[in-house]
């Protein structure tokens, strides 16, 4: 599957603005803090891991994956698509 | 120095796909109510695909991370209703061999279940001294009491060996039964074996109200916070401080019950939050940190020097 990045990163944009229903206050761009700014929660980064996953067509490799609590859409998608 | 008493091998090997697949039920119905679900296939390869730590050594790299120095690996026996990769001798050797690969960094509780009768006491005696296990852990939503006078061959062994029972308490997978996760169902046993000390596992968590007076009031009753940060609604750091401010630090164990929360940052973020966050410790006496992070359980494992490298302990149910 071939990836839009600059068409994704918009789309996981309002991913995530749109699972916060837009009532949060923080900015979402693709370096914000999901975890640290309150816009995930467990249950947020594991509909956004699977987002990403089904979006890539490729499995996100959680053996790698070290969470911390600077996670973004930049470091998430790019640990998926292994970059 | 914090310890944590409260951890898994996120492995395939030693949690059965069963469970697996009723927490992605879980998860998926929750996600379905925001519109949001997986297919279902997905969202189990993707839990599978986090349960592949075999030898921990991801664990260890969280731990370091975190500041963790050790923790108790506890090791559920599902066996007798979900099948396993497994058995539990099986399961013994391997967290035997993580020990090995990692030392000085783990303690093991190890699974029973009563339906094993005395030959299951024997060998669960037999792993624990071939293994040096430090403790039993038990899972009574799989389908018993642990008050069941089934399991007191069980505890004789550990009354011998001066080993903790770890007994989970609360919430679990959906197919297993909540009436044997009640905390009350202990007491019997608390009384019966009053010098064996009985760690409620989530007694931080679930049903506080009766694990708190069970833990004041019963001496050889501890509690420990697994799962504390598995709440969806966040406000985890106030509920552990309103838990630190009830006059029990002395029978709390920190434990975050870890692969929970792999996904939400990992160990570093809770423990950062925990030690060096505003709430967790507000109002709450300098001393007592050292007990909750530490003190207590090494207060509760066994006293022989030489089982797992710790030095002798105080006695904790006396």
């Amino acid at each position: 599957m071939t990836v839009d990045t600059e068409a994704l990163h918009a789309e996981l944009i309002e991913w995530v603005r749109s699972w916060n229903e837009d009532e949060s206050t923080a900015e979402v761009d693709l370096d914000t803090p999901l975890l640290a700014n309150g816009l995930l929660d467990s249950m947020g980064m594991v509909a956004f891991v699977s987002h990403l996953e089904e979006r890539t067509g490729k499995p996100f490799d959680f053996s790698t994956y070290m969470p911390g609590p600077t996670a973004s859409i930049r470091t998430l998608l790019d640990h998926c698509l292994g970059r | 120095m914090i310890l944590d008493g409260h951890c898994h091998v996120a492995s395939t090997d030693f949690v059965p796909r069963a469970f697996i697949e009723d927490v992605v039920d879980s998860m998926r119905r929750r996600l379905a109510a925001v519109g949001r679900a997986p297919a279902r296939e997905a969202l189990v390869d993707s839990y599978l695909a986090q349960h592949q730590d075999h030898d921990a050594d991801r664990l260890v790299a969280e731990m370091d991370a975190a500041g963790v120095a050790r923790a108790v690996l506890l090791v559920p026996d599902f066996g007798m209703v979900m099948a396993g990769r497994l058995d539990l001798a099986a399961m013994a050797r391997r967290h035997h061999e993580i020990r090995q690969r990692h030392p000085g960094r783990f303690w093991v509780y190890l699974g029973a279940d009563p339906r094993r009768g005395e030959r299951g006491a024997r060998e669960f005696a037999d792993l624990a001294d071939r293994y040096a296990v430090d403790g039993l852990k038990l899972y009574p939503p799989c389908g018993y009491s642990p008050s069941d006078p089934a399991l007191y061959p069980y505890y004789e062994e550990c009354r011998a060996r001066r080993m903790p029972v770890f007994v989970h308490i609360g919430p679990t997978a959906h197919s297993l039964s909540f009436p044997f996760a009640h905390p009350l169902l202990i007491d019997r046993a608390a009384r019966d074996f009053p010098d064996l000390v009985f760690v409620l596992g989530h007694g931080g968590v679930s049903h506080v109200d009766v694990t708190a007076y069970l833990a004041l009031h019963r001496r050889n009753v501890y509690l420990d916070t697994g799962g504390f940060a598995g709440t969806p609604d966040g406000d985890w750091p106030a509920r552990l401080n309103r838990l630190f401010r009830l006059g029990l630090n002395h029978k709390i164990i920190f434990g975050t019950d870890w692969p929970l929360n792999q996904l939400s940052g990992g160990m570093r973020r809770l423990l950062d939050r925990v030690v060096h966050g505003p709430e967790v410790f507000a109002g709450v006496p300098h001393g007592d940190r050292a007990l909750l992070l530490g003190e207590n359980l090494l207060r509760v494992l066994p006293p022989a020097p030489n089982r797992s490298g710790r030095e002798a302990g105080a006695g904790a149910a006396s």
